[in-house]
């Protein structure tokens, strides 16, 4: 390594604990996950059939949230109506509340909805709308209605409008009429940002590590859970999620009101990940399950050996991904093929907004060597001054590298299959490194 | 027109529809669009995070860099100009920039910050220019026509005299194929033996200023960049002609006309007539070699519905039924100006058997598709994604975004050529949709 990737070296829990400490002079990164709040409230809002969200401001924020179409990516929360009061200059100096009540009956008049969830971009926010007052008393019999001031200029983020979003589900669960626990049932929470096929596949294997362990699904939040569904999760015995973190808020009221227990493992990435994933449910919920006499989990220990030795001893692995979750992931599952892992690409703003997940998984025991560098040269540069490193990332600038190019997506990540998927596929990428005519390597 | 106008009268005190969702985006996205037409064009948004994603979307039909100045309530209280300086330069030093755009927000609008005097004070070393990007003001294709505007009235130079150039003023974002589109354009143009300048589609800033010596303006679709042409006219006295778009053999037959009666060049209704015989040639012989004619008989039956902005839409609906004898029983204009005259003036062009929905909103277009049930649909992704469960459709994509299929190569759908390319895409997608 050179003097100046040494000085570029680090670790991941001084990052964290200088930016707790606002030790670091942060500057918002472009991660395109790192959308407004009002977005991850109308994604969530977005889940259950039987609601309607109507964002009060301009309509140029609403029609942001179709941008995967022409990217050629498309969710259920595409096609679902994307309402907006669609704020003129005219709102903007006499306000846009008259506006809000009518779209608000237009609503019922239209859809009758169970729900009707009204979040603000920053128009109305920074004119004040008195958007509580205007749906105070407009609620139709049997008909809830939420409200959320989430405008991006708040700073508050994807993440904070997802938290907001479940905070005010929660508090409708706590208003319905109460309902028995059903002990030994628990509700699943798989990743969000996966779709289609994948999107199945991973709820599926979810189901079936849980099953696995002798437990019942009561419930899974999922794009399209009717609203009564969503109310009745808080009949369950706990709650177990893919990825914790974008759940958490919900685990925690729900624990809060009802008692609901909370499986705060995650990120069953890997066989030892997701093996720390079902021993944490079967802990919580006083079940002895013999890992030990698991023929499935015998053959998975026998792959890894066989992509262990196949990786050999001591080799370094540089993970460049989101600074997120899939980063802890993708660190575990390095490391759980005997590899070395390096973090490389980790933004600091991000750290900062997702500073609850990070401060848990440090104190969890989670560490890893940082190199400080989000630019594609100078990570190029530290990859070509290791010996042999497996590059662990979603885009490919590493000819003649061996990549392990892993999007969660759109692969199979998840529990014991999603380990299985893993481990072959990274033979695959050990065996096949990528030509350099390849269309699938990023072209600079 | 036997039209349905979207537009209940709007309560006294209310401005607009109380709530649509919109068919038209924000205004960042238009302006983004337009600056990273300019090679080393990046853009600076001053707002908040959410609104970087309107500059992003840009990069998916433009090279366009981009950042934000990670606005928020502190600075929406006490003002962002500071942070907004530092993030000129750094934007700047990031993205080997040669124009620099600014794209002010809804926030930063409402605050009232003074992003040119922060411009001014930054002095950076290339060309800086604010933009206003503010949702509230403009949509996505108004932002387009402004910035274009913008841009020229910086950088046109004054007229020295001409050089027998045409300009043509790029229809940018209009729709996922509109730079194939400009460069069939260009090529049409440039048999009347002209230079032709293609504006806002790949230039550099000097393009912008050479402009002025053109002879004559084209609008490559009359609803993009009229405020840019009358630039060109009041600054340069530049004349400017915005024909229908050349969608079909006779369209495109008309516009050639329209081009050489601007420039009094003598071409006949007879020389442009013989081009679209050789391109209905090139039909019949291309025909020749597939077993059946049946998706063309198909087009006289069928539901056919077209979706897209007013021009276009119109455009299309003139193609289908004189051109390939298939009527739309259906035509969507997706439009928040229903009341433009010029766009009703298109409707009353349609056929009279064609139902005519003026709207700005998605949610009545979706009505409208799940009412008619089309076979064939005209339109973008977006229909069609949510079109997909009524029953099978054959779709072709002739609205943004349409990205469903990807063509590497140039493939436009306008002039003679693309007309060509249109059909051959129609006809396969009946095929595969109904055998």
């Amino acid at each position: 390594m050179t003097p100046a990737i040494e000085e570029r070296m680090g670790l991941f829990s001084e990052l964290v604990e200088a930016v707790e400490a606002d030790l670091v002079r942060i500057r918002e990164g472009l991660d395109m996950h790192q959308f407004c709040a009002y977005w991850g409230a109308h994604e969530i809002f977005g889940y259950i059939d039987g609601a309607v969200c109507v964002v009060h401001g301009t309509s140029g924020c609403m029609s942001n949230r179709r941008f995967l179409l022409p990217f050629g990516g498309a969710d259920k929360c595409h096609l679902e109506p994307q309402y907006t009061t669609a704020f003129s200059e005219h709102d903007v100096i006499f306000g846009g509340e008259r506006k809000l009540a009518e779209a608000i009956a237009l609503v019922q008049e239209r859809h009758n909805p169970k729900l009707i969830a009204v979040i603000t971009n920053c128009c109305a926010d920074i004119i004040g709308d008195d958007v509580g007052g205007v749906v105070r008393g407009m609620e139709k019999d049997g008909q809830r209605i939420v409200w959320l001031h989430t405008g991006g200029f708040t700073g508050k983020s994807y993440r904070k409008g997802t938290e907001e979003a479940f905070n005010a589900l929660a508090r409708l669960m706590a208003e319905a009429p109460p309902k028995q626990v059903v002990p030994g049932t628990i509700n699943l929470f798989p990743r969000r940002w996966v779709w289609g096929e994948n999107q199945q596949r991973e709820a599926a294997e979810g189901i079936r590590m849980l099953e696995k362990l002798g437990l019942k699904v009561n419930s899974i939040l999922r794009k399209g859970i009717p609203y009564e569904e969503f109310l009745d999760l808080r009949t369950a015995e706990a709650n177990v999620s893919q990825c914790f973190f974008w759940s958490m808020e919900l685990f925690e009221q729900m624990s809060r009101h009802f008692g609901t227990k909370q499986i705060k493992a995650s990120n069953p990435v890997g066989l030892t990940s997701s093996l720390a994933w079902m021993e944490a449910t079967a802990r919580t919920m006083g079940i002895d399950y013999d890992f030990d006499n698991d023929p499935e989990v015998a053959e998975l220990k026998e792959l890894r050996e066989r992509v262990r030795a196949r990786v050999g001893r001591g080799r370094k692995a540089v993970v460049w991904t989101q600074t997120g979750e899939k980063l802890v992931g993708l660190v575990k599952f390095a490391r759980d093929l005997g590899l070395d892992p390096v973090a490389v690409g980790v933004d600091p703003a991000i750290v900062r907004d997702k500073m609850g997940m990070f401060r848990k998984e440090l104190n969890d025991g989670f560490d890893v060597p940082l190199y400080l560098s989000s630019y594609v040269e100078e990570i190029k540069g530290f990859v070509d001054s290791l010996d042999d490193p497996v590059v662990i990332c979603n885009e490919d600038y590493f000819p003649g590298r061996v990549v392990f190019r892993h999007r969660y997506n759109g692969q199979q990540t998840y529990g014991l299959e999603g380990a299985r998927s893993m481990y072959g596929e990274f033979l695959h990428a050990l065996d096949n490194r990528r030509s350099r005519y390849s269309f699938l390597r990023e072209a600079v | 027109m036997d039209g349905i106008l979207d537009t209940a009268p709007a309560a006294e005190g209310v401005s607009g529809p109380c709530m649509v969702d919109p068919v038209t985006k924000c205004a960042i996205f238009g302006i983004a669009q337009v600056v990273g037409e300019i090679r080393g064009g990046t853009v600076l948004v001053h707002g908040p995070k959410g609104c970087a994603f309107p500059a992003f979307e840009a990069t998916h039909l433009s090279q366009v860099r981009f950042n934000y100045s990670e606005m928020c309530e502190k600075t929406v209280i006490f003002g962002g100009e500071t942070l907004l300086r530092e993030k000129l330069w750094e934007t700047y030093h990031d993205n080997d920039t040669l124009l620099m755009g600014v794209i002010s927000t809804c926030s930063s609008e409402i605050i009232g910050d003074d992003i040119e005097g922060v411009i001014a004070s930054a002095g950076l070393p290339v060309p800086v220019l604010k933009f206003e990007g503010a949702g509230f003001k403009r949509t996505h294709r108004q932002a387009i026509d402004n910035a274009m505007a913008v841009l020229l009235k910086r950088f046109l130079r004054a007229r020295e005299g001409s050089d027998g150039s045409i300009n043509l003023l790029c229809h940018v974002g209009a729709h996922s194929r509109w730079k194939d589109d400009c460069v069939e354009l260009a090529a049409l143009l440039r048999r009347f033996g002209r230079p032709v300048r293609p504006l806002f589609l790949d230039n550099d800033l000097s393009d912008l200023a050479a402009a002025a010596a053109a002879d004559l303006t084209v609008l490559a679709s009359p609803d993009v960049g009229d405020e840019a042409a009358r630039v060109l006219k009041r600054k340069a006295k530049i004349p400017y002609i915005a024909p229908p778009p050349p969608i079909g053999l006779e369209r495109t037959a008309d516009w050639l006309m329209a081009v050489a009666g601007a420039l009094g060049d003598p071409l006949s209704r007879d020389e442009v007539d013989a081009l679209a015989d050789a391109s209905r040639r090139r039909f019949w012989t291309g025909l020749g070699r597939v077993s059946s004619q049946r998706p063309f008989e198909h087009l006289r039956t069928a539901r056919i519905a077209v979706v897209a902005e007013p021009a276009a839409a119109e455009a299309y609906a003139h193609l289908l039924t004189r051109e390939l004898e298939g009527t739309p029983s259906l035509v969507i204009f997706k439009t928040t100006t229903p009341d433009d005259p010029e766009e009703r003036a298109l409707a009353d062009k349609l056929p009279a058997t064609s139902r005519v929905v003026v709207t700005g909103d998605n949610a009545r277009i979706e009505a409208e598709l799940r009412a008619a049930c089309p076979d064939i649909l005209l339109g973008s992704d977006l229909d069609f994604i949510k079109h997909q469960g009524a029953g099978r459709v054959a779709y072709v994509g002739v609205s943004y975004p349409s990205t469903r299929r990807v063509y590497l190569n140039p493939r436009s759908y306008w002039g003679f050529d693309g007309a060509l390319n249109f059909v051959e895409d129609l006809f396969n997608a009946v095929t595969d949709a109904h055998g």
